[in-house]
């Protein structure tokens, strides 16, 4: 499968038509994605009749003809935007989000909006209103939350290139799940314009790929400061691959102990220990680090994300746009039957969560102090940096990806598959997840960390540990 | 005040007012679109101020910088970082759920409005000024079935101005608002005009026994719709209270509607008596910054304040302080006198015939002096008509009435008319041959000596001659003919 | 920390989610177990200084003409459950004169 930049060449020499890669792409999807047993990774795309009479620029951008599937919690003009919710079921937005818009100018086409859990709120994609999307490397398990359908549509070859959302690790663990790369840019790095808002001071636009080139050309793309997004911040975009032929040689790679404890399997332990004597084969220095208040950042995070949630939420409403429920007696009824009969049991967890956290007899207990908690887990990858650490390597995920219908019992427990991503989030740092073998048939993934606007050094490691991958230097 | 009520408990009514101004900017707090007043419904929206699924807030400096020279203008200390906050409520004219305003980290604070009641002069403390961003309308009189919402509004610049519980009485509230308009009407930060919405007002109402130094339960006054509507409604809030206390009742916290029509206040309690708005520091905006240079630099370029009018005025034109307050009571009609200055050269009389005649008029209509329709200039030529002597000054006040009802120029009114002044003395002397011989007596009595008649002969000739009559050349005729 | 069904059922109105009783029981026990887990926070020692924000510092503040409105592909009455006349139309609230809130009078 070839990756973005080459099927660009090949469109732009006119090697071929411009309008082939998205066509092919189109029939593998529907192949792979329609009917009961398939992935369920698209909740909208192109037709195969749709996608014969398109036409494509074959010299515009960086990625012409180029096919890219979108997370559908992010705006699009032409395809719905559900967010994997009943609320907003055929649901037509407008306008679109600035990282959409990005790609259409350099050429892409976008073959189709993935599926994800609600609102981006899940680890598995079970909590989709329209069913959950499975592992191309094992239909009975799951392909990892909230970005699931992204990762799946990258991991079963139709598309190179995917975006989704990193809130909590949203596009990592899935990318661990699924065998492919997956990043999260530096909070502030990509515009977040457009993007349907979970928990707005953590959330980011990641992008997965079947190879570390390929999420670096799709950050390269969508990366940049956006006026329409206050959050985002004004500073030059960098070649993100500058640092690729330095390798591992001199990289001083630190190793969190809070990261590698009991929780892991042995399989994810084993390919990360591999992942780790690889690249100390090929130069780097692995270095013992600490990172202290780790055991706090998951309770910091669920506190902090559904607060910001309940309130980005109350937007759905029956009043403007998306589902009504008017089968009751006034605007009160209408309020509830509304945002009752749309929203899942997740969701409604959360928003119930983060409206305690916020009242006012709880406000201080609970949301106050998880945003100085949240300053205590800044500080400590700021001390762990500033003591001469290039980047940080961990387990991404503390398991593989898990039957389907395992954990939706118990949301406690699918809240500490999330506990080596939240950190990130937290502290607003750049990380990626990159395949690092599997386990049983499986994929594990390895977490990169990087410091703050770090995404070369992010890069440079991950190449890295690729390159390693591909020589077989993680074989046992 | 002092309440007395059946001669047990004095009760002292404490008022302080919330207003809500909205700030004169081209474009809304958080999205480019426009905010002109009157435009077709739901056309002056995005997907910002729409609460589209995606969309993000943008602040619009213009409406910092207004703010903060509101708040230059009332004296307030300026915070350089203040944090917006979101307000979570329900409601279908607040499409995101939440109100994006600023809670625990204002703009500015500790603000002082002076206000003159009974002779004195009372300091009201302002106690803080924010920036947040206005609802939409829901009008609910308008479909049978339903509320209609036109999201126009929503996302229109606002400031909130609390003051400290520091007014006594309704008429001072009333006062404070006056000044209050006076002032941000000067600043040039808002139309202030309560019928249109751009000036809001919810008055808090307590009492607490005379001596007193603990506060009462208060209530929330609201729809209120001019400043006399604020007096009433406090009055008749405060006899509300009264009524209660006397009785060994409580007063309950509430929010009371104001309605016009009967003068009643209605209760809006609902079942969630008390709201939780969850505030907390909006995510989507950073902290708002600004340095001190800001702040010097909008204060160097500050509009001319009442009291900085009112010297300047007073030194440059050698004119009464009294007098000069009456011309800058409004920043319109301070405007129309310096303009009416330029045009007809001297200031004492630009502000006799202001003070007197053009005011007079004004009150006859209910209008502000820039809606008469006499322009500066056109009543600029009606004062040199009556300062060369082609009408008298009592023919030009009349001359003043026919300009605004009929929208003509005083030149055309004389000319139509006939107005002008006669001094010719064939006229003069036919008129006064009239007066003297119906008014036979008087002149006896004036030719012995009561010559204090003669402004009874002035005044009949005036009559007569229906008011042409050139009152010198008038005065110096009939001192001659009656001497004789 | 637990929390009861009677808060939750509160917590309900505020979020507008209306909840059965089997609901409300489920979810008094996953947010109790949740909130039991939140309350590690309650050792930590907490600095008491400004925190951290995330993206830039400062507010970026746009010009009057600088940003233009986003053109919208379709005018929003298309995507609206109920619209006419120019209107967003709702059900009316349970007391006229928006009785829940400060924005509800013109």
């Amino acid at each position: 499968m070839s990756g973005l930049t080459s099927i660009a060449e090949m469109v732009r020499s006119g090697q071929v038509d411009a309008a082939e890669p998205a066509k092919a792409a189109v029939a593998r999807l529907h192949e792979q994605n329609d009917g009961p047993q398939g992935l369920n990774a698209f909740l909208a795309a192109l037709s195969n009749a749709d996608v014969s009479v398109l036409e494509v620029p074959g010299d515009r951008g960086r990625l012409p003809g180029v096919p890219v599937a979108v997370k559908d919690n992010m705006a699009t003009v032409g395809f719905p935007t559900t967010c994997g919710s009943k609320i907003l079921e055929g649901y037509q937005s407008p306008y679109e989000a600035t990282v959409v818009r990005r790609l259409r100018d350099e050429g892409a086409v976008i073959v189709g909006k993935t599926n994800l859990d609600e609102f981006a709120m899940g680890s598995s994609t079970e909590n989709s209103a329209y069913g959950p999307v499975r592992n191309p490397h094992d239909p009975a398990r799951v392909s990892g939350g909230s970005s699931g359908g992204s990762a799946a549509a990258v991991a079963a070859g139709i598309v190179s290139g995917a975006l989704g959302s990193d809130t909590g690790g949203s596009v990592r663990q899935p990318a661990s799940f699924c065998g492919v790369v997956g990043v999260k840019p530096t909070y502030g790095r990509v515009s977040r314009y457009g993007l349907v808002a979970f928990a707005s001071s953590l959330d980011q636009v990641g992008m997965f790929g079947s190879t570390v080139a390929d999420a670096a050309e799709l950050l390269q793309v969508v990366a940049g400061h956006d006026p329409r997004d206050s959050t985002s911040v004004d500073r030059p975009v960098p070649d993100f691959s500058a640092e690729r032929d330095l390798g591992a040689e001199g990289l001083v790679v630190g190793v969190p102990t809070e990261y590698f404890g009991e929780a892991l399997e042995p399989g994810v332990q084993a390919r990360c220990q591999a992942a780790l004597d690889a690249l100390e084969a090929n130069g780097a220095q692995i270095r013992e680090v600490s990172l202290p208040n780790t055991p706090y950042a998951l309770a910091a995070y669920y506190v902090i994300a559904t607060a910001e949630a309940s309130s980005n939420l109350a937007r759905f409403d029956g009043v403007r746009y998306g589902l009504r429920d008017s089968a009751g007696e006034d605007l009160g009824e209408m309020y509830e039957r509304t945002r009752t009969a749309g929203f899942g049991p997740e969701v409604k967890r959360r928003i119930l969560l983060g409206t305690f956290a916020l009242t006012a007899g709880y406000h201080d207990q609970y949301y106050g102090r998880a945003q100085r908690a949240r300053s205590l887990v800044s500080a400590d990858f700021g001390t762990v940096f500033g003591g001469g650490v290039d980047i940080l390597f961990t387990p991404t995920s503390p398991t593989v990806a898990f039957p389907l219908g395992e954990r939706v019992r118990d949301p406690l427990q699918m809240y500490l598959a999330d506990v080596f991503t939240v950190t990130a989030n937290l502290a607003g740092l750049p990380a990626m997840s990159v395949p690092v073998g599997t386990s049983d048939g499986l994929p594990v993934g390895g977490q990169l960390i990087a410091p703050k606007w770090g995404e070369a050094t992010l890069f440079r490691a991950a190449f890295a540990l690729e390159s390693a991958l591909e020589n077989g230097d993680l074989d046992e | 005040m002092a309440i007395e009520a059946g001669g047990r408990m004095s009760w002292e009514l404490v008022i302080g007012l919330e207003v809500h101004v909205q700030l004169r900017t081209a474009e809304k707090l958080f999205c480019s679109d426009s905010t002109t007043f009157g435009a077709e419904p739901n056309s002056q929206v995005c997907p910002v101020c729409l609460g589209l699924p995606g969309a993000l807030p943008v602040l619009n400096g213009e409406a910092v910088d207004l703010a903060i020279v509101a708040a230059l203008g009332l004296a307030c200390q300026i915070h350089e970082v203040s944090v917006f906050a979101r307000k979570s409520y329900f409601y279908p004219d607040l499409p995101k759920g939440y109100q994006i305003t600023q809670f625990s980290e204002p703009l500015a604070t500790e603000g002082i409005v002076s206000v003159q009641s009974d002779g004195e002069t009372r300091p009201i403390r302002i106690r803080r000024i924010h920036l947040e961003e206005d609802a939409g309308k829901s009008i609910h009189d308008r479909i049978p079935d339903g509320t209609a919402v036109d999201l126009n509004r929503t996302g229109t610049p606002l400031i909130e101005i609390v003051t400290e519980p520091d007014l006594r009485t309704p008429a001072q509230a009333r006062t404070f608002l006056q000044e209050l308009k006076r002032t941000l009407e000067y600043l040039d930060v808002s139309d202030c005009n309560m019928e249109e919405g751009s000036l809001r007002v919810d008055a808090n109402v307590s009492l607490r026994a005379d001596g007193s130094d603990v506060y009462g339960v208060k209530t929330e006054v609201k729809n209120l719709n001019s400043f006399s509507a604020v007096e009433r409604s406090v009055v008749a809030e405060a006899k509300r209270q009264t009524e209660i206390l006397d009785a060994g009742g409580e007063i309950v916290q509430e929010t009371l509607l104001w309605d016009e029509r009967d003068g009643t206040l209605r209760s809006m309690r609902s079942k969630e008596e008390s709201h939780d708005y969850r505030y907390f520091p909006d995510p989507d905006l950073p902290p708002l910054r600004f340095d001190a240079e800001r702040i010097r630099r909008l204060e160097a370029q500050l509009p001319e304040l009442p009291a900085q009018r009112l010297t300047r005025l007073m030194e440059e034109h050698d004119l009464d302080g009294r007098d000069v307050e009456v011309l800058i009571a409004s920043r319109s009609l301070a405007d129309y006198f310096e303009a009416l200055v330029t045009v007809v050269g001297e200031a004492k009389t630009a502000a006799n015939w202001v003070k007197g005649p053009l005011l007079k008029e004004a009150n006859r209509l209910q209008l502000p002096v820039e809606d008469l329709g006499i322009p500066p200039e056109s009543f600029g030529e009606l004062i040199g008509l009556v300062e060369d002597g082609t009408v008298s000054g009592s023919m030009g006040r009349k001359v003043l009435g026919q300009m605004v009802d009929s929208g003509k120029t005083a030149r055309e009114i004389i000319e139509t008319e006939g107005l002008s002044q006669v001094q010719d003395s064939d006229e003069l002397n036919a008129w006064v041959d009239a007066v003297m011989e119906e008014n036979s007596e008087e002149v006896e009595r004036y030719r012995s000596g009561e010559t204090r008649l003669m402004g009874y002969f002035v005044g009949q000739t005036m009559q007569k001659s229906q008011g042409r009559a050139d009152p010198k050349a008038l005065s110096a005729l009939l001192r001659g003919r009656l001497d004789q | 920390m637990s929390i009861t069904r009677e808060e939750i059922l509160q917590i309900a109105v505020l979020a507008r989610l209306r909840l059965t009783d089997p609901e409300a029981e489920d979810l008094s026990h996953d947010l109790s177990q949740i909130l039991e887990y939140v309350d590690t926070l309650a050792s930590l020692q907490v600095p008491e200084e400004e925190q951290l924000g995330m993206g830039p510092t400062a507010a970026p503040e746009r010009e009057a003409g600088q940003i233009a409105p986003d053109p919208m592909a379709h005018p929003p009455t298309e995507s609206a459950p109920d619209f006419r006349d120019g209107f967003f139309v709702v059900p009316s609230p349970p007391s006229l004169g928006g009785a829940d809130d400060p924005g509800g009078s013109p």
